[in-house]
């Protein structure tokens, strides 16, 4: 830190990065919503199956309605049909090739 | 085209965590001290400035800031600092709270310390006395060397892990048992011996009983001693009184000089009650310190339910407060000239502004310690023993952990409680349990006859750390960290 000096042992440890003071993420509020947000590792539920980041809602769940992963070009303009033949991504994510820019 | 830097590139408004943030002035520099955690931080004067902005005006966005700070500051300069704040939690989304600490669980209690109520009678009469039990010498409860014997082989137990484990002997007056002390000694070396482990012995006394004999055989087993005096005679004789209600000043004394003259093994601290009339904190110290000798003295406001004539009125506590910061001045005085002033209470603030203490339970009591009555029950602490608060097992049927661990929960849960919000709640933790029983019939009641003293005191101890640090920054690791560190 530079405009905070640490002055003691525990001040100094989170500085440093070292500190036993881990919050459970659901309990940070921060982005968009409290269950949606991208980086959730469990919902308030435990569950995980309305988050973006794990498996369940990757690829298709998150990129059209409201978060664009970076793994997904830009389907509405330039690579319109980039999974076409892959309709679920659990299944054919194989076919699912990857894309470079055109000249 | 390169955007133009966001000045801030933290998004939104934010607002200033009155919970998380808790601002110190002290001669001219300004700190945070950060609740949840108990660090302490030096701001810089943006820093400083950004809180200030927000203190004042609440919530801010990065368009009220951008306008404050033009052409004063550079816009990466005011975002890095604002960066920081954000990080520690000290700025937030208004509307939104700080991430709660759910309670710890207490599954597993790694006993380090027991403590023996050898004897409920004493020998003395004192009038704060907290004792329920409390009997005459002779009259009094005495423990069995089988229970005694049972409460070391549970300390063993429960401390597998522990390399120290600390026997402690209180009462009554326990050297009016001292029979059974000598027993309980042999058996505990002994055993300890035979499973690897060390084990200190710590012993309060009144000092009546303390004979030459007595002295060299507790110097000989390497007893912690604490006296409980009150000062020069007449604050001592006002309320530590025999049983037939004369004085004892003369006797103490004597006893407590033959003791200071001759003990080798350990530094004697001395404890003394503050009452109505006995609130002369630097007087006391002097006395004690200077005159008689103890290594270090140690100050307990007397425990009392309302209405008690020996009690501390809100006028006697601001005066006690008031003497302890008086004494707490001349603590850093010698600090800074690298000397240690021997005051308890201020030692051991010290020690946790430096280290960052962040308590969820006020003390190890009902976790590293338990206290054993005449009978076995395990008790909180020694100030419990013969209480009618109910006890947590006994020493031959073991701990009951699931009372002990619902207590522990209990204990932590400050929801609609005013802990909840207090700037110092991670320091103090709702205080004595003790405390708390005596006055209130509740040990998770917060002390809040004293809690504005405290946050105060614990205010005084901050400044007097910076200053400390500032001068003499060896100081903590000559005086304070040795007490922490194991012997």
């Amino acid at each position: 830190m530079k405009h905070l000096k640490p002055l003691n042992d525990k001040a100094r440890a989170i500085d440093a990065g070292r500190t036993a003071e881990v919050q459970p993420m659901q309990t940070v509020p921060a982005g968009c919503s409290s269950v949606f947000d991208p980086g959730w590792e469990v919902d308030f539920l435990g569950g995980v199956a309305s988050l973006c980041q794990p498996m369940e809602a990757d690829l298709y769940g998150c990129s059209d309605p409201c978060w664009w992963p970076a793994q997904v070009p830009d389907t509405l303009n330039t690579y319109p049909d980039w999974n076409k033949g892959a309709d679920s991504a659990q299944r054919d994510w194989r076919v699912l090739g990857s894309v470079f820019p055109k000249k | 085209m390169e955007r133009p830097a966001d000045p801030l590139s933290v998004e939104g408004r934010l607002s200033l965590a009155r919970d998380v943030v808790h601002a110190v002035r002290t001669d001219g520099r300004r700190l945070l001290f950060h609740v949840p955690t108990s660090a302490l931080f030096e701001l810089d004067a943006l820093a400083a400035e950004v809180l200030d902005l927000f203190a004042a005006r609440d919530v801010l966005g990065p368009l009220d800031l951008a306008r404050h700070f033009e052409r004063r500051a550079a816009p990466d300069a005011v975002a890095e600092a604002l960066g920081e704040l954000v990080g520690l939690g000290a700025l937030r989304p208004p509307g939104t709270s700080a991430p709660s600490r759910p309670p710890v669980p207490v599954e597993r209690f790694p006993l380090a310390t027991l403590v023996l109520n050898v004897n409920t009678g004493c020998n003395l009469s004192c009038t704060y006395c907290y004792k329920e039990d409390l009997a005459t010498p002779a009259a009094g409860k005495r423990m069995t060397l089988a229970t005694a014997a049972d409460a070391f082989e549970l300390l063993l137990r429960e401390a597998a892990e522990r390399h120290r484990v600390n026997l402690a002997f209180f009462g009554g007056e326990p050297l009016t048992n001292l029979p059974l002390i000598r027993e309980v000694v042999a058996y505990a070396e002994r055993r300890a011996h035979e499973v690897g482990k060390t084990v200190d012995f710590t012993l309060t006394t009144n000092g009546t009983l303390l004979t030459d004999e007595v002295i060299a055989w507790l110097d000989a087993h390497r007893f912690g001693l604490t006296v409980s005096m009150d000062g020069p005679r007449e604050l001592h004789d006002r309320n530590r009184r025999t049983v037939g209600g004369g004085p004892t000043y003369d006797v103490v004394v004597a006893r407590a000089r033959r003791l200071l003259a001759r003990y080798r093994s350990r530094p004697v601290g001395a404890r003394v009650t503050l009452t109505a009339g006995v609130t002369d904190v630097v007087g006391i110290h002097r006395h004690l310190r200077d005159e008689i000798g103890f290594f270090e003295v140690g100050f307990s406001p007397v425990t009392a339910g309302d209405g008690a004539a020996h009690g501390l009125d809100a006028a006697a506590l601001a005066e006690v407060f008031a003497g302890m910061q008086r004494l707490g001045e001349d603590y850093v005085a010698a600090a800074l000239r690298d000397e240690n002033l021997g005051f308890s209470n201020m030692h051991q603030l010290m020690t946790d502004v430096a280290h960052g203490m962040a308590k969820a339970l006020p003390c190890g009591a009902g976790v590293g310690m338990l206290a054993v009555d005449g009978d076995g029950g395990l008790n909180l602490c020694h100030r419990f023993t013969g209480s009618s608060l109910p006890t947590f097992g006994t020493v031959a049927g073991g701990i009951d952990r699931e009372r002990l661990a619902a207590f522990a929960l209990a204990a932590q849960e400050r929801a609609g409680r005013p802990c909840e919000t207090c700037r110092i709640r991670h320091l103090c933790a709702g205080g004595c349990y003790h405390e708390s029983y005596a006055r209130y019939g509740d040990p998770l009641a917060p002390v809040a006859h004293y809690c504005d003293l405290l946050r105060a005191w614990v205010d005084f101890g901050i400044a007097a750390y910076v200053r400390i640090l500032e001068g003499n920054p060896g100081f903590f690791a000559r005086h304070v960290e040795p007490r922490r560190a194991p012997a």
